[in-house]
């Protein structure tokens, strides 16, 4: 641990069981960035990105002492906020399966701003990715931020394979389009 | 295209370490089949590092966030302290409760007036308001609910289920508590509510003619017309009226603020159509107005914020205002407009 301020996730399981406050006080200020953009980058909205956190983290503390969680905690609460997300993101029936409308992403009005600082180029890309077709996004996301595998991202969607790799190959043709000019 | 799909693909898993010796040897071989495929390539490497900026400004307030969740977890203590004993009636009239109050009094466990227990049939949890008897609840979920008088509210399904839903009659403002993964939703006779957000009044009166009514404080919800399944999303300010007899929905901005008046007892008009101060009268003092002559329902009326007033109170300000001639036998929930002189 490079931080000193930070505890050991066997530390702050086994104080989850014996002073359940202080350790979700400790396990929130230590993920809750992390969780927040694992959330953010699902669902596009900050407001909506912080409910699911809570109730992720409100999840944690009802479990405290009932389940020992056994993979690491991070990779256990970014896990529940994927999966808190992705549920809200079906919830408001965005269809998976429906072919999205390739969106707008001419960049020629903005073809002069060559040779940009690198937060031109952010956000940039932010809002490339922003306005990929939803299927698209989502599952770029998940590749890109979430380490998932193709075979985890089909899962976890109910889609196939071959479906997660077309995604991702559009996502990516789209994106360069869009970014390209700005890369160089 | 479909090849460039191909390679695409291969790219993305090299870049991910997903990739087969055999697809690297495929990919090998058509980087070097052309400088323009090895600058694709690069492209395709440099977005996807770039990408990395995605919603990486975004900056949670970690203190605020922390605070909410110490609430959450002070309000899941609450729900789950186990209910007293018995209480047969719901509490009397605590019109002036605010949140925080509720969820003190709960933790106290002063009322608890449905089973929390998880193997209880949902369908026998009713609870009813007589005429001039308010009550709050909190609900397993720990929603509040501030029922108005002479309503009736049913639990219609298991609320560690997979979705919260209750029915009314009459009126009621629902505070609800946030579970994206249990949507939350109120029936009535002719609309259906479902919750995206948290908190809305329901006006859906159990006698006599007149308008069903949502407004929504603060969040978002979904309105159903239970007639033709159309929906409509409310949000903030938002209000959506049924009009029992035409059976038409119409939605509008809730200027005048006053959905909440029979729990708050304030009453607010500025520029407000005399139509809609009806309206609002009528709920709020269970009384019936009316108003012949039809010109008149256009004009519109400001008053100050009224605070537990009379009946007697808002009606002589209102003919004073709107030079109306009021016409009422005393002790009668009857009145009548005549004359205008507004316009």
């Amino acid at each position: 641990m490079t931080n000193p301020h930070s505890h050991t996730d066997e530390d702050l399981i086994a104080l989850l069981q014996t002073d359940s406050d202080k350790a979700i006080d400790l396990i929130f200020r230590q993920y809750y960035k992390i969780c927040h953009l694992s959330a953010i980058r699902i669902v596009k909205d900050e407001h909506i990105a912080e409910d699911l956190v809570q109730e992720v983290f409100l999840e944690l503390w009802k479990k405290r002492g009932r389940h020992v969680i056994n993979t690491a905690l991070k990779a256990y609460l970014r896990r529940s906020v994927v999966n808190r997300s992705l549920n809200y993101i079906r919830d408001l029936k965005i269809k998976f399966d429906e072919e999205d409308k390739i969106p707008n992403t001419s960049s020629s009005e903005e073809g002069a701003l060559k040779g940009l600082e690198t937060e031109e180029l952010e956000a940039k890309i932010h809002h490339a990715i922003n306005g990929l077709p939803e299927r698209c996004r989502v599952v770029f996301t998940l590749s890109r931020f979430e380490d998932m595998s193709y075979q985890q991202i089909a899962d976890e969607l109910n889609i196939s394979i071959k479906t997660v790799e077309n995604q991702i190959s559009k996502a990516l043709k789209i994106l360069r389009v869009a970014v390209n000019p700005y890369l160089k | 295209m479909k090849e460039q799909s191909f390679y695409t693909t291969l790219i993305h898993k090299k870049l991910t370490a997903a990739l087969s010796p055999e697809e690297r040897q495929k990919l090998d071989n058509w980087l070097s089949e052309s400088p323009s495929n090895q600058q694709i390539a690069d492209e395709i490497k440099a977005v996807w590092e770039a990408s990395n900026a995605y919603f990486a400004q975004s900056k949670p307030d970690v203190a605020s966030g922390l605070a909410r969740l110490r609430g959450n977890i002070l309000r899941e203590n609450a729900v789950n302290t186990p209910p007293p004993p018995t209480i047969s009636k719901p509490k009397p009239i605590l019109r002036y409760l605010s949140r925080v109050a509720a969820v003190a009094a709960l933790a106290a466990g002063l009322f608890f007036v449905w089973n929390a227990t998880s193997d209880e049939v949902a369908s026998s949890d009713i609870v009813m308001t007589n005429i001039d008897e308010q009550t709050d609840i909190m609900l397993d979920d720990g929603t509040l609910v501030f029922i108005n008088d002479d309503s009736q509210m049913e639990k219609l399904s298991d609320f560690n289920s997979t979705e919260r839903k209750v029915s009314l009659k009459g009126e009621a403002f629902f505070e609800v508590a946030k579970d994206p993964s249990r949507p939350f939703s109120v029936v009535t006779p002719n609309l259906e509510i479902e919750v995206l957000g948290t908190a809305f009044n329901v006006y859906a009166p159990t006698k006599g003619a007149g308008l069903e009514e949502i407004v929504v404080d603060h969040g978002k919800v979904k309105v159903t017309n239970l007639d033709n399944n159309k929906t409509f999303t409310l949000e903030k300010g938002d209000r959506l009226t049924y009009d029992l007899n035409s059976k038409l929905v119409s939605l509008s901005k809730d200027i005048q603020q006053n959905a909440q008046s029979w729990r708050t007892g304030k009453l607010f008009f500025n520029d407000t159509p005399l139509s809609d101060v009806i309206f609002t009268l009528e709920k709020h003092f269970d009384i019936d107005i009316e108003c012949k002559d039809k010109k008149a329902l256009n004009c519109s009326f400001t008053a100050t914020a009224f605070e537990d007033a009379k009946v007697e109170v808002v009606m002589a300000t209102l003919e004073t205002a709107l030079g109306l001639k009021l016409s009422h036998n005393k002790g009668s929930k009857n009145y009548k407009f005549t004359e205008a002189n507004c316009n």
